[in-house]
């Protein structure tokens, strides 16, 4: 195909799934899909093949959901049919993370699906929204809907929708969010019809084959000049929410005769509780670092996955069997899954990618009498890790695509107050490239509440490489003592909550580092002029405010 | 106009076609609960195109006739004008007219000109629901989203077509997916044999004869039940019924129940019954109403049941109250806890004027589940021991207890051990009668019975599940001056150091080896002790029911020598000093 033809449909076709996901975002009511974009856009062909994606971590679920869903309804798809799934073990990751499909057809011609991926409110389960640390299965986490008919024909199915919605808490709210993810569907469609209007089927067809086939090209060409042989990285979960010791990912990454595999064989045994990540979601999260290590012209699409083998063992954490509980995968070991990989490849590629991870936290406020909770690890942000050249800076991955909350509109509506959302001192990782600085905030509730801890991420911060250290753990105190790494915390008014996020990771040897840059961190007050003494070996000089090697 | 005797003729035949139904799904289910507890109910229905009446149904667990009815009415409602030949339907939201989430109500509409007139019906308990634990009960309940997967009216069948993928999301949604399956399959089956039946007594008798016998049917249940009525002094009848625990923090939770007769007609009050609560015993209407008819059918043996027999009856529900809760609110366990409390207090009002028809009529359990992972097959089980909890039948004016469930809810029996033994990695160690535990009355109560059961054979250890209601607190009660029964208690561990007495609920794991005991108490007593005749008392002593020393401090009658007989002159001696009144 005519390559420029080929960046045309290309373009245009990341266009029509950016307008799907702008509709998502612009119509939902959810906090996960308005402010976190915690979702996925995306064209998908047969069995699963994605020729255009807006969100890297979800391309091993679309692609695998998609197929599931193609699979279970090969012979039972029609135009105007909307099919929809949650369940992890059908290719997903999270009970709360719904794949809509919807086939586009040109006529009677079937060419290809649009998929819609995101996180929707609470379908039952223990937990209000579904993250239930002390889950002992999947069926703990909520309902389970494998591949279901909802549209049939462009008229929905009112009694299987009705069977799905009833077993959510917020019925409304989830209803809102389905019928945004139609929309965006409902855009592709449009968009999609238009595209063959203008080009012809025939051009779109090869067009879209052409997207797959460059992404397919282009990682091949990019590892082709990478070195052979076999690196590691390991990343660890402080402890496995049931009482469990510390778990660890695992990666060696191994290049030969042109495939990339991913090895993810040495890490642990799937934990008993629901820190695990589907095998699906284990791909997305792997491939993150693989893709910054290209630097950013390699399409995000199938194409990739001809010359990548990611290799798991069943009953793994990457990789754990029905019916385990895996409600935060997608955070831990979605984390470490990122920062085993970077570290890794940085061993391969030295100064090519640094640690892309940062480790979340869990902490949730409920005040049952008045139905309100609220995900106050929200306000948290870690550090992002130093690269070779640069400090750790801006919104940290895997989830740069989220805002933080506004202060303002959760003092309007919640029983809480934040007294303090800072950076803090001394938490970035030290080096020659000092890691970005994790916040610290401080909850003030107004009216007596139950608050959800999970800490992860205090014992094993982001992993630093190159010399570089690491950045301070994360840690969460209510009235100035440590709170146990998974409680439910009964909080009286007046009460105060302080979490800090993890420091980024730095790069390279502290001593190294420009004295400005040092100077400059004391000046914002985010390094302390005792620690500046011992780690950088900077002194301040006596007359001046300014720092001098010692 | 149809005679009466072919009006008879073919209402017999709706209540064997409901027998059938009934007969097919215990021996086609592939889970205990059905094919040996046999907790699950069939029904025939008549649809007249806004109302659903049931015409007759089979001897069954009674908590399922009216739920059954009126899940079945809400199928109707939702699908109203989208009905067709070949529809199943199935439900299971408490809050749609059902009991809780585990019992689930099939139908397959009829059709007749078009219209969906006559519908067989099965109802069941399933085992596993998709519940944050195992089993049918969650104890960290406080909201029905916590109970398992549930569903307002959902075809399976639609038009005929098999829907797939609804039949794959039930599955997803349960521990359980071989035994699942096969009840559902089982369902579906008596559904098809109930239909095939309604459709043979169309044909042999005609569409036109068939209705008007059915109209027959309703109208002369409710006349013998108004005759039945007006036999019955008019006033209002009080009766109270207290629930220990609500397994969660309430404790000493009471059902009132007020029952005013007047002339033919029947109002049944439950104002000042306890407000709904977090635990999971929230009795929804579905629940509540099979309770209420449950007590007047049991007055009324001989009348035929169906919707003709309860229009005399008004009710009155305090909405938010435990006998019809506000959603979110739990029902678990409230088909026995509350649902139980609601059987006895109708029947502690209406032996105030019918003593001599008055008895035991619910359920006293003192449930245990267990699961873990079967080592010959490697695979998960859930369990629940009926064997736990056979006994609470009562006595009834003539009767002592007979020794096994109260009537109403005999049709549901006790897996036989042996079964039990051979399904699951457990053995039975203890299961008998014990002495001087039957509730004291002219007619005495059913003895306690004790069982002691422990993992055997078993991998790892089995997590036990134990609930016991109606514990020491609030026994079942007795009538007309008979004593109460002695009311439930289980031991963890027991014959250990570590031995526990359960209170309210234990959720734990046994291990090989490991042994609970468990008591549960008979039903109440019928008439005062001490006007049992004293042949009787003996005839206990020699069975080993009841000691000489409870015989004569609770019966007021001597049993000496060493061959066991009545001491005449002694025992009429304590009668005639204790006085003819308790």
């Amino acid at each position: 195909m005519d390559p420029v033809l080929g960046q045309l449909v290309q373009s245009q076709l990341l266009a029509t799934i950016d307008d799907m996901g702008q509709v998502l975002a612009r119509s939902a009511v959810s906090r996960e899909i308005v402010e976190e974009k915690d979702f996925a856009v995306a064209i998908v062909l047969d069995r699963g093949e994605v020729v255009a994606l807006d969100n890297l971590l979800h391309l091993g679920t679309v692609a695998d959901s998609a197929s599931r869903i193609q699979e279970l309804f090969e012979f039972a798809m029609k135009p105007g049919d909307v099919i929809f799934s949650n369940d992890p073990y059908s290719g997903g990751s999270q009970i709360q993370d719904f794949t809509v499909l919807a086939p586009f057809y040109h006529g009677r011609e079937q060419i290809c699906y649009l998929v819609c991926r995101a996180h929707l409110p609470d379908l039952g389960g223990q937990i209000p929204g579904g993250y239930f640390p002390f889950a002992d299965d999947v069926w703990a986490e909520g309902s389970r809907i494998p591949p279901l008919k909802i549209v049939q024909e462009g008229k929905i199915v009112r009694d299987k929708l009705d069977a799905v919605v009833i077993n959510s808490r917020y019925p409304d709210a989830f209803m809102v969010n389905l019928r945004a993810m139609l929309a965006a569907l409902e855009i592709g469609q449009r968009r999609m019809g238009s595209m063959i209007r203008k080009y012809g089927k025939s051009q779109i067809e090869q067009g879209m084959r052409y997207c797959i086939a460059s992404a397919e090209a282009q990682l091949a060409s990019e590892i082709g000049r990478w070195p052979t042989g076999t690196y590691e990285g390991v990343s660890y979960i402080d402890h496995d929410v049931k009482g469990g010791s510390a778990l660890q990912v695992n990666v060696c990454v191994r290049l030969a005769s042109g495939i990339l595999t991913l090895d993810f064989r040495g890490s642990s045994p799937q934990s008993p509780g629901f820190v695990n990540s589907t095998r699906s979601n284990t791909l997305g999260y792997a491939l993150v670092p693989l893709y910054a290590a290209m630097g950013g012209s390699v399409p995000v699409n199938s194409g990739v996955l001809k010359h990548i083998e990611l290799l798991t063992k069943e009953g793994s954490i990457v990789h754990p069997v029905f019916p385990a509980a895996v409600g935060w995968g997608p955070y831990h070991p979605g984390a470490e899954i990122v920062s085993a990989v970077s570290l890794a490849l940085s061993s391969m590629l030295p100064g090519s990618v640094t640690n892309l991870s940062t480790k979340s936290l869990m902490i949730v406020a409920r005040w049952p009498q008045q139905h309100l909770s609220y995900p106050l690890h929200a306000f948290l942000q870690a550090g992002a890790s130093a690269a070779q050249g640069s400090d750790g800076w801006g919104s940290p991955g895997p989830f740069a695509r989220g805002t933080t909350p506004s202060i303002e509109m959760i003092e309007s509506h919640l029983p809480v107050r934040l007294r303090q959302l800072e950076f803090a001192e001394d938490s970035a990782g030290h080096g020659r490239w000092r890691g970005g600085f994790g916040n610290v905030v401080e909850f003030e509730f107004t009216s007596p509440c139950t608050v959800d801890v999970v800490v992860e991420g205090e014992a094993h911060p982001v992993e630093p490489h190159a010399k570089g250290k690491a950045g301070a753990g994360a840690k969460v105190e209510l009235d100035g003592k440590p709170v146990k790494h998974v409680s439910w915390n009964q909080v009286p008014a007046s009460r105060g909550l302080l979490a800090q996020a993890g420091g980024g990771a730095g790069w390279g040897d502290p001593r190294e580092r420009d004295m400005a840059a040092i100077q400059g961190d004391i000046d914002i007050g985010l390094l302390s002029p005792e620690v500046a003494g011992t780690v950088y070996n900077a002194r301040q000089s006596a007359s001046a405010r300014s720092t001098v090697k010692v | 106009m149809v005679d009466v005797i072919t009006c008879e003729v073919i209402r017999d035949f709706m209540e064997t076609v409901a027998a059938e139904i009934m007969k097919t799904l215990v021996r086609s289910a592939v889970s205990v609960m059905f094919n040996e507890a046999h907790d699950c109910s069939a029904g025939v229905f008549y649809y007249d195109g806004r109302t659903v009446s049931l015409i007759s149904r089979a001897d069954a667990m009674p908590v399922h006739i009216y739920a059954c009815l009126s899940s079945v009415q809400e199928c109707m409602d939702y699908f109203k004008g989208d009905l067709n030949d070949g529809d199943v339907i199935l439900i299971s939201d408490p809050y749609h007219g059902g009991t809780h989430i585990c019992d689930y109500t099939m139908m397959k509409p009829v059709f007749y000109e078009g219209k969906p007139i006559f519908f067989p019906s099965v109802r069941g308990h399933f085992l596993d629901v998709g519940a944050p634990y195992p089993g049918s009960a969650n104890a960290a309940a406080v909201e029905v989203h916590q109970e398992g997967f549930r569903f307002p009216p959902l075809k399976l069948y639609d038009k005929g077509e098999f829907r797939r993928d609804v039949w794959r999301m039930l599955i997803a949604n349960t521990r359980l997916p071989h035994i699942y399956e096969g009840d559902l399959n089982a369902m579906i089956g008596s559904c098809r044999v109930g239909e095939s039946r309604l459709k043979q007594v169309v044909k042999k008798y005609g569409f036109a004869t068939v209705l008007e016998a059915v109209a027959h049917i309703f109208d002369r249940s409710e006349r013998r039940f108004r005759d039945e009525i007006r036999s019955w002094p008019d006033g209002t009848y009080t009766g109270r019924s207290v629930l220990d625990t609500d397994f969660r923090d309430k404790k000493d939770i009471n059902v009132n129940v007020a029952v005013t007769v007047k002339g033919d007609e029947i109002e049944v009050d439950f104002s000042g019954s306890h407000p709904q609560t977090k635990g999971l015993i929230n009795s929804v209407p579905g629940n509540t109403l099979s309770y209420v008819y449950m007590a007047f059918t049991a007055l009324c043996p001989d009348i035929p049941v169906n919707s003709g027999f309860f229009r005399p009856i008004k009710t009155k529900l305090p909405r938010g109250s435990v006998v019809d809760p506000n959603p979110p609110a739990p029902a678990g366990l409230a088909t026995i806890c509350i649902g139980a409390d609601i059987g006895e207090a109708m029947i502690q009002a209406l032996a105030k004027f019918a003593p001599e028809k008055a008895g035991t009529i619910s359920l006293d359990l003192c449930i245990f589940g267990a699961w873990g992972v079967d080592p010959r097959y490697q695979n998960f089980f859930v369990t629940y021991d009926y064997n736990g909890s056979p006994v609470s039948s009562g006595a009834a004016c003539g009767t002592d207890g007979w020794g096994g469930w109260a009537s109403t809810v005999s049709a549901v029996q006790m897996e036989s051990m042996e079964q039990m033994e051979t399904k699951y990695p457990l053995i039975y160690l203890q299961g008998e009668y014990s002495m001087d535990t039957a509730a004291p009355g002219r007619w005495r109560g059913t003895p306690a019975f004790h069982m002691q059961r422990s993992p055997y054979g078993a991998a790892g250890p089995i997590m036990h599940d134990v609930w016991i209601q109606k514990g020491k607190g609030h026994p079942l009660q007795g009538f007309a001056g008979g004593n109460s029964g002695t009311g439930n208690y289980a031991v963890v561990y027991h014959g250990t150091p570590e031995a526990q007495a359960v209170e309210g609920h234990f959720l734990g794991a046994l291990k090989e080896g490991d042994i609970i005991f468990m008591q549960s108490g008979g039903g109440g007593g019928w008439g005062p002790p001490w006007e049992r005749d004293p042949e009787l008392v003996l005839a206990d002593v020699q069975n080993e029911i009841v000691s000489r020393n409870a015989a004569k401090n609770d019966y007021g009658v001597v049993i000496d020598g060493t061959v066991p007989r009545v001491d005449r002159v002694r025992t009429e001696e304590i009668r005639k000093k204790h006085g003819t009144s308790p």
